[in-house]
């Protein structure tokens, strides 16, 4: 097995992992919202003490919009990666994909730190609590890091492809 | 593209047919497609020394220039 068959068979083994997130999130939601009296889904989120308010519905809805983002970047990955098996690294299709995932992984990254920058400010209680060794914030900066690094292969594709063509087309 | 490939013309006046010259100055009959229909982006020095020696003719005799601006002047044809 080569480098580029794992590369794809890893993608696809986080993408089949995270479709079942996709299609029940939702509909967990909307089951705990319609009974919210039920105590077999024990959704794991703030602000849910009092019951599913409406800010802990603010927040899922924060949580799964990003979570749609990085799933995109993720697709989009796995394109990429689908093309790179059949051997068709200087095409714009390639281009195209590269700068798609780099931008829904940094806009990705960017929100989530958004995010749990505002979450962090309205449950602040007066303690701050510090997470040694791969923390979120962490995770979320390396992410940022490797949305950039798609935007930059991209770029070096896009030169890559027309150096490419130039050189397809000397006599 | 301002420059312009004249090279139907000189195998015409020296009665060679493309595949020919493909042969003899050995690149792919695709390539000199591409050199004649005007999509080539660079030539090697090395090619268009071969296609002069095999039709006997000048560099000039080949390749054109002619300005996209006729008011820059340039040979147009």
């Amino acid at each position: 097995m080569n480098l580029n068959t794992f590369f794809k068979r890893l993608i696809d083994l986080a993408f089949y992992l995270m479709v079942p997130i996709v299609v029940f999130f939702p509909g967990t939601i909307l089951y705990v919202l319609m009974f919210p009296e039920q105590t077999i889904i024990n959704v794991n989120i703030p602000y849910v003490e009092n019951g599913f308010s409406g800010k802990a519905l603010l927040f899922s809805m924060g949580f799964f919009a990003l979570f749609l983002l990085f799933f995109a970047g993720l697709y989009q990955m796995r394109k990429f990666a689908g093309l790179l098996l059949k051997n068709k690294l200087f095409s714009q299709e390639v281009v195209k994909r590269t700068h798609k995932t780099g931008t829904f992984f940094t806009a990705c990254a960017l929100g989530s730190l958004i995010f749990i920058g505002i979450n962090s400010l309205f449950s602040y209680e007066g303690k701050i609590s510090v997470t040694f060794g791969s923390s979120n914030f962490n995770l979320l900066l390396f992410l940022l890091i490797v949305g950039v690094l798609f935007l930059l292969l991209s770029d070096a594709f896009k030169k890559a492809l027309a150096i490419k063509e130039e050189n397809d087309l000397t006599v | 593209m301002p420059i312009i490939i004249n090279l139907d013309q000189v195998l015409a006046d020296r009665n060679m047919k493309s595949k020919e010259l493909a042969e003899i100055v050995g690149i792919t009959e695709a390539n000199l497609s591409i050199l004649k229909s005007g999509k080539a982006k660079a030539v090697r020095f090395s090619t268009l020394e071969a296609i002069c020696e095999a039709l006997d003719c000048q560099p000039g005799d080949i390749l054109a220039f002619s300005s996209p601006n006729p008011s820059q002047g340039g040979e147009s044809n």
